[in-house]
């Protein structure tokens, strides 16, 4: 019993986060925050839910995504969160709603690899690019 | 300013003000806004006339979001987001608002809460109606 327990606990751990890891049942997984940011300079009003704009559309709550090994191989999948609008420039122009971009945050749990990329509602994937000035993280921008 | 209207969307403003209103079924700001301004077109339905105009979307998706939020007032899936395109809309939440006999008001990209947009339609729109 105890024995099945822990079987089922990465799967537990990873329902906990939204996520689900691919094919990786018998590899320890990490936990990371995949962060992507889109850089459309659409006008909003900073921490406000966002999405991508123009040929970044495809960026939205609930939009289907994996992270790839580097051979094309899922590890983990998941729906974006909405997005959170954060300013473009530091600059205080003095309005409500100014230029932004669209930063989208979601917790996976994926094993050890050299490099990973993201998919996002199928679309060509993202180079995903470790950072961890916040925690473990995998980062993309776009347009990079 | 006048638009190049559709047929269908002038006899929709031939004869009262319209309120189009730009969501997504995966818009949180939307759905967040989506009972009250359900509500305020309940209120308005004699006066003002609401159309959802859908876009970056499934159309069962739509259809959840719809029964979800109460919205009773006729809604358009605007699969090649054409009108989105039309009105500038980038992104939803985005509400327009169009005059009887067709002339653009006003628009708020990002939307705007249903009292804000009840005085808008009191100010611009209803203020010289008897």
């Amino acid at each position: 019993m105890r024995r099945s327990i822990m079987t089922l606990l990465p799967l537990l751990l990873a329902g906990a986060t939204g996520c689900g890891t691919v094919g990786a049942a018998q590899e320890a997984v990490d936990p990371t925050t995949v962060r992507v940011l889109v850089r459309d300079i659409n006008i909003r009003a900073a921490g406000v839910d966002c999405a991508g704009t123009g040929p970044y559309q495809h960026f939205h709550n609930r939009a289907p995504f994996r992270v790839l090994d580097p051979d094309g191989a899922a590890l983990a999948s998941g729906q974006l969160p909405a997005g959170t609008a954060v300013a473009a420039f530091a600059e205080d122009l003095g309005v409500e709603r100014l230029p932004t971009y669209c930063e989208f945050a979601v917790g996976v749990r994926v094993p050890q690899r050299t490099s990973y990329r993201l998919e996002v509602d199928g679309r060509p994937a993202l180079d995903l690019t470790p950072d961890s000035s916040e925690g473990p993280a995998l980062v993309a921008v776009v347009p990079s | 300013m006048l638009h190049p209207p559709s047929s269908a969307a002038a006899e929709l403003w031939a004869q009262r003000p319209v309120v189009l209103t730009f969501f997504s079924s995966w818009c949180t700001t939307c759905a967040s806004s989506q009972a009250a301004l359900s509500e305020l077109a309940r209120s308005y339905r004699d006066r003002v006339v609401f159309v959802g105009v859908a876009g970056a979307d499934q159309a069962d998706e739509v259809q959840d979001y719809l029964r979800a939020h109460r919205v009773e007032y006729p809604v358009v899936l605007d699969d090649q987001q054409t009108i989105w395109r039309s009105y500038a809309v980038r992104e939803p939440p985005a509400v327009v608002l169009v005059a009887k006999g067709g002339a653009l008001l006003r628009g708020w990209p990002g939307g705007l809460d249903a009292s804000t947009l009840d005085q808008r339609l009191r100010e611009l729109v209803l203020a010289d109606q008897p």
